[in-house]
């Protein structure tokens, strides 16, 4: 199963809209969405706009692998149940988020193992053909994921001066 | 028996959320309150965490920001939390500002999503937050933010 998921805040139809079409032509995939407020949501497979943090969980848990945007709690998430993801950041320019901080999360986390950032909606197709091609790369992959020691240090020692 | 010491966490719903909760252990033995614009995180919690729940608003919507900035003021008024935590957006933003002219502790923990610069909001907390932190070591400077690393 793959969880196509653009976050809790806005639509993300250029996302959407091409994997939509994607799976109109792979009928052996199953697809779920959660897809935002929008008036075109995907005709291929079921979705909803928004879903509560339970529900969340589960799709996440359930799939085999994210399509989504560069947005820190999908990423988060994806480290957290070691699911493969691939995402296209949102624009600023095309109004799809305030800036093109997305951008710049992409370009960070890509070095990851578990993920897969394309800078066009056009390259998701084969991108995804090939992710699903290979998901068995993805299981044995895990990313150094933890909080900060130092961090959490840091927030300690300030509160107890 | 003492009573715990108390935080309040609180942010915007999706990333800022699951950040925000990701900070917990510098709080172990806490009492955590946490205050966020998605109801849906109250089930979602640590057994003796709290949670209220604060309207959503936008930067765009002056009657709907006052709302919630309000709700903010009013949960800080009525918990008086030792330390007020947030890593973004509008509520966190109150959060620092009330925190701060109630003479509680402020952390503004800029979510790791702003690599290139640090978020609007974290720009405007930055008077009223105490310890001002970004996730991002290039964008900490000798006189703030911070940088101590990430909770990713």
């Amino acid at each position: 199963m793959i969880f196509v998921t653009v976050g809790s805040q806005l639509a993300f139809d250029r996302l959407v809209e091409v994997v939509d079409a994607w799976a109109s032509n792979r009928t052996d995939v199953q697809l779920f969405g959660q897809v935002g407020d929008t008036d075109k949501p995907p005709k291929s497979f079921p979705s909803v706009s928004t879903m509560s943090p339970e529900e969340y969980q589960k799709r996440f848990s359930e799939a085999d692998l994210i399509v989504g945007h560069a947005g820190m709690g999908t990423i988060i998430a994806a480290l957290e149940l070691g699911k493969p993801l691939l995402m296209l950041p949102r624009l600023g320019s095309l109004k799809e988020s305030r800036n093109d901080n997305q951008v710049g999360t992409a370009r960070h986390f890509r070095s990851f193992a578990l993920f897969e950032v394309v800078e066009s909606e056009s390259e998701i197709p084969t991108r995804l053909d090939h992710m699903l091609a290979s998901l068995d790369e993805y299981r044995g992959a895990s990313d150094e994921f933890g909080v900060g020691d130092s961090l959490i240090d840091a927030i300690r020692e300030f509160v107890d001066s | 028996m003492k009573e715990k010491r108390k935080v309040l966490f609180v942010s915007s719903s999706g990333g800022h959320w699951i950040q925000l909760r990701r900070l917990r252990p510098a709080f172990d033995g806490w009492h955590r309150l946490y205050a966020c614009t998605n109801e849906g995180y109250r089930s979602t919690i640590d057994d003796g965490e709290d949670f209220f729940g604060l309207p959503e608003a936008s930067r765009w919507n002056k009657i709907r920001l006052v709302y919630q900035a309000g709700m903010v003021l009013s949960i800080i008024a009525r918990t008086q939390p030792e330390v007020v935590v947030s890593t973004g957006a509008s509520p966190g933003f109150f959060a620092m500002l009330f925190g701060r002219a109630m003479g509680k502790k402020t952390i503004w923990v800029d979510s790791i999503a702003n690599v290139d610069e640090l978020s609007l909001s974290g720009q405007q907390a930055r008077r009223f937050a105490d310890l001002w932190i970004t996730q991002w070591e290039h964008l900490a400077r000798p006189e703030g933010p911070k940088f101590f690393g990430a909770v990713v």
